[in-house]
């Protein structure tokens, strides 16, 4: 049998060939394991997708511009508000001035009026004192009550018909003759002025007698 | 459930889980054959599919439909990034490129042709990594010797020498196998 060496080309045509064919090789491992693979592909594919590094960084870098974005629109805002703020201070203060000139022109309004008003004020005193004081006669002014404690002493004099002729030759006892009688007592309840009471009390007191003797005197 | 590629598409895009497991199985074998090529290892080859079928349903509206079979080789090309980003990963690409020792191989046609699929791919999966990935993606993928360099990080000429170095422990394998005659 002629022996018929291979070109190195027709080699690899040969082995390619065999290795396509249908064959049985690992059938067995392969039948095996199918379940196995193909529950771990389908758990692979139905796995939801985790969050690579790039994905984290481009999250990161989508806030950091949503925030520097809300950052310069909270800044503009602010920078409004202020630029309105300082126009409205602006405004008041021009009307500010105005209002001042307004306010010293009504000090300078007032302070002539307050000199007119002396003026008057002035002449006004001046005629007031030429004219007469108005009488009034039938107003009894009541100003206050006033309560005194007074005590009155009435001294009276007895006159002994008895007694006259025998003063001049005896000497007379001026105690017996003279007696001291207490009278009322105006006690701190009683109302001494203005009342009619006081005028009644001074009728009262008009009826007390005082009768001297001519040979009698006081001691005190 | 007979639908064609554009419905497929549309319904796995509107989230109808009936759809996508129906898109699942219909590449599911080929997708694990191609990462068992790759990786040679069962465990990476399911971790490897799992994430090439999540890539798809999460991107396939942004895919564009070019006719009949263009699904298919998008989401192979999927699987194949992915099962390369893997090796990258746990950094079991290794590329030799010391040939000095490279041994002049050569495979009978008729041997090869009489030996079954099966076994070939076994001898595949058992290459070094850089030589099975680089004759991967050369020779079952059809990707020139400067995509592949795109592809891994490597240069032009690293990536042929890791071929030809597939091919010649490949081709030992193969006459060791069935015990035919070298050079």
């Amino acid at each position: 049998m002629k022996k018929e060496i291979m070109e190195p080309s027709d080699f690899d045509k040969i082995l390619r060939e065999k290795v396509l064919e249908n064959h049985d090789l690992h059938q067995q491992e392969m039948e095996s394991a199918k379940p196995f693979v193909w529950t771990a592909v389908s758990n692979e594919i139905g796995r939801k997708k985790s969050l690579n590094w790039y994905h984290l960084a481009a999250a990161i870098a989508l806030l950091m511009i949503t925030f520097s974005v809300v950052l310069v629109n909270l800044q503009k805002n602010h920078q409004q508000e202020i630029e309105l703020l300082s126009n409205k201070i602006d405004q008041l203060e021009k009307s500010f001035v105005t209002q001042a000139e307004r306010l010293q022109s009504k000090d300078a309004q007032l302070t002539s009026i307050k000199n007119e008003l002396e003026n008057v004020e002035m002449r006004f005193s001046s005629m007031d004192q030429q004219l007469p004081l108005p009488v009034k006669e039938s107003i009894v002014y009541r100003t206050d009550t006033v309560f005194v404690k007074q005590v009155e002493y009435v001294t009276v004099v007895e006159k002994n018909e008895n007694n006259e002729a025998l003063t001049a030759a005896s000497d007379v006892n001026e105690n017996q003759n003279v007696a001291i009688v207490q009278g009322k007592e105006i006690t701190t309840d009683d109302e001494i002025f203005p009342s009619s009471r006081f005028i009644n009390e001074q009728k009262k007191s008009e009826t007390v007698k005082l009768t001297f003797s001519p040979f009698t005197s006081r001691n005190n | 459930m007979i639908l064609n590629e554009k419905e497929l598409i549309n319904r796995c895009n509107d989230n109808d889980r009936h759809a996508q497991e129906f898109l699942f199985n219909q590449h599911y074998n080929d997708l694990y054959l191609i990462a068992m090529r790759y990786l040679s290892d069962h465990h990476d080859a399911e971790d490897v599919i799992i994430q090439s079928f999540t890539r798809v349903f999460k991107n396939l509206n942004k895919f564009t439909y070019n006719g009949p079979g263009s699904l298919g080789k998008w989401i192979r090309t999927i699987l194949i990034n992915e099962a390369i980003r893997s090796l990258k990963k746990q950094r079991l690409i290794e590329f030799n490129e010391d040939i000095r020792h490279l041994e002049r191989e050569h495979a009978e046609a008729n041997g090869l042709q009489q030996m079954q699929a099966a076994e070939l791919l076994q001898m595949i999966e058992k290459l070094p990594t850089g030589y099975r990935t680089v004759f991967n993606l050369f020779v079952v993928e059809g990707f020139s010797h400067k995509e592949i360099a795109d592809m891994l990080g490597i240069s032009e000429n690293t990536s042929k020498t890791q071929l030809k170095k597939a091919r010649g422990h490949l081709m030992k394998n193969i006459n060791e196998e069935r015990n035919y005659g070298t050079i």
